[in-house]
């Protein structure tokens, strides 16, 4: 892996953390306020499990060194 | 009672039940016989229900291929292309971010790999230390101890002292404790101290000297090619007075090759330099070349290029002083001083450089043509291997035969 493809992966995990921990924590606060009385638990599980999911996909991401990230489009 | 009907479908099954189920009853009357004529419609209805059928020649969707379309022999190629996906708003900002963090990163990093390596040398010396001192050679301690009195002894006496007088003292009764216990290896260490002292003093000066001598150096590079030429014609009286005054000036605690040099000194650079009185150029050339060999003044009296100059910065600086204004009859100078430089040995880098110059001859005595000043490569005298020409060994035996 290059150093180059190396920074690529850690920008697209880093992005992927920041994005799945504030979805997390937007959906722990919400329910925190409308079903569970403004508790803190909610926020600290939902924070969790996006911060969880963005390491896996990190680690998987990782791991993979041939995995590629596009997609197939027909030739015009 | 069973029905005997053949029922083909399931409608004409449903019909025959009904059938029979009708036959059963048919003594009901007329509300039977409605329902007899309804069921009896129904397959009728039936046989006149249309089925769409499509034809081949209809258009289809375009993902729906039918089979005889489809190719025997090999499949169609999927004409598809791989896209990478584009890094949105937010990775394109981190990446950004992570470029401009990285140099910060990798010297936070060598910083942790030199302490890593610092960490594990100190260990590896604390151990060795343990293992020294667990089994010490023998007289190791009484001489620690006579250090370490000596030490405290010149604490003692310097107790009321100034603060200097505080520190140097003890360190001064302490160091001569170790050269009493430790002879030989403080007399390595002095023999090593002294040749870095000396070898700085002399690039200071030589140092100091180019920065004075830099501004006439120039000048003197278009005259030098047709000095070779009229070197015999040089007036031979004006180097008896030099070859005199070449010597005194060279009596500085130098190796003996060296005074022996000063005057080569003088010979080599000055056949480059104009004799009409570019001291000051003379001078560049002749501490630079206060190492080389005195036995090639002559093969180097014909050419001593400009790049000679540029070799040997660390030669004398005392010796050069004189021969600017000795520079007017450097040919003579040659003349007169070849016969006691050929008999002295010079130290190998000398060699070196020497050879180098007769290289350098053709180039010179060319007609018509600039000699350019080219920086030549010269190497550390520390790092070559002199063999038997050691400089330390130069007034044992003459490497010249």
């Amino acid at each position: 892996m290059s150093e180059k493809e190396l920074g690529q992966k850690w920008d697209r995990c880093l992005a992927d953390t920041a994005v799945k921990l504030g979805a997390g924590l937007g959906l722990g606060i919400v329910f925190s306020v409308v079903f569970f009385k403004r508790r803190t638990w909610p926020i600290a599980f939902g924070s969790g499990a996006g911060l969880g999911m963005a390491y896996s996909n990190c680690q998987h991401d990782f791991r993979s060194p041939y995995l590629l990230h596009g997609h197939m489009v027909k030739e015009q | 009672m069973k029905s005997s009907y053949i029922c083909l479908s399931r409608l004409h099954w449903e019909y025959c039940l009904s059938l029979s189920s009708v036959r059963l009853v048919w003594w009901e009357g007329p509300v039977m016989a409605a329902k007899t004529v309804k069921l009896a419609a129904l397959p009728a209805a039936l046989g006149f229900a249309s089925v769409r059928v499509y034809a081949l020649s209809e258009v289809k969707p375009e993902e729906l291929l039918s089979p005889q379309e489809l190719s025997v022999y090999t499949p169609l190629p999927r004409q598809l292309q791989y896209v990478e996906e584009d890094p949105g708003l937010l990775q394109r900002g981190l990446g950004a971010v992570r470029l401009g963090l990285l140099p910060y990163v990798r010297a936070i990093k060598r910083a942790c790999v030199t302490v890593k390596i610092g960490a594990v040398n100190l260990y590896h010396a604390g151990e060795d230390t343990y293992e020294f001192l667990k089994d010490p050679p023998p007289g190791f301690l009484p001489r620690v101890s006579i250090i370490t009195v000596s030490g405290l002894a010149g604490l003692i006496l310097a107790r009321r002292g100034s603060r200097l007088k505080r520190i140097g003292v003890p360190l001064g009764l302490a160091t001569m404790g170790a050269a009493v216990c430790y002879p030989a290896q403080t007399v390595g260490v002095l023999k090593l101290s002294g040749k870095k002292a000396y070898s700085a003093t002399q690039w200071a000066s030589s140092s100091v000297t180019s920065l004075w001598k830099s501004s006439p150096a120039p000048s003197a590079s278009p005259e030098s090619v047709p000095l070779p030429a009229s070197e015999p014609k040089v007036t031979p009286p004006k180097p008896v007075p030099e070859a005199d005054s070449a010597p005194p000036p060279v009596d500085e605690p130098v190796s003996s090759p060296l005074p022996e040099a000063a005057p080569a000194e003088e010979t080599l650079p000055v056949p480059v330099p104009v004799p009409e009185g570019d001291a000051a150029a003379a001078e560049e050339p002749a501490p630079l070349l206060a190492a080389e060999a005195q036995p090639t003044a002559a093969p180097v009296e014909d050419s001593v290029p400009e790049p000679v100059p540029a070799a040997e910065p660390t030669s004398q600086p005392a010796a050069p002083e004189p021969v600017p204004a000795e520079s007017e009859s450097p040919h003579a100078v040659i003349l007169s001083v070849d016969t006691p430089a050929e008999q002295n040995s010079a130290p190998a880098p000398v060699e070196e450089p020497a050879s180098a110059l007769p290289a350098a001859d053709p180039a010179s005595l060319e007609p018509g043509t600039d000699v350019p000043e080219k920086p030549r490569f010269t190497p550390d005298p520390k790092l070559m291997d002199h063999g038997q020409s050691n400089p330390e060994d130069a007034d044992l035996y003459s490497t010249r035969s």
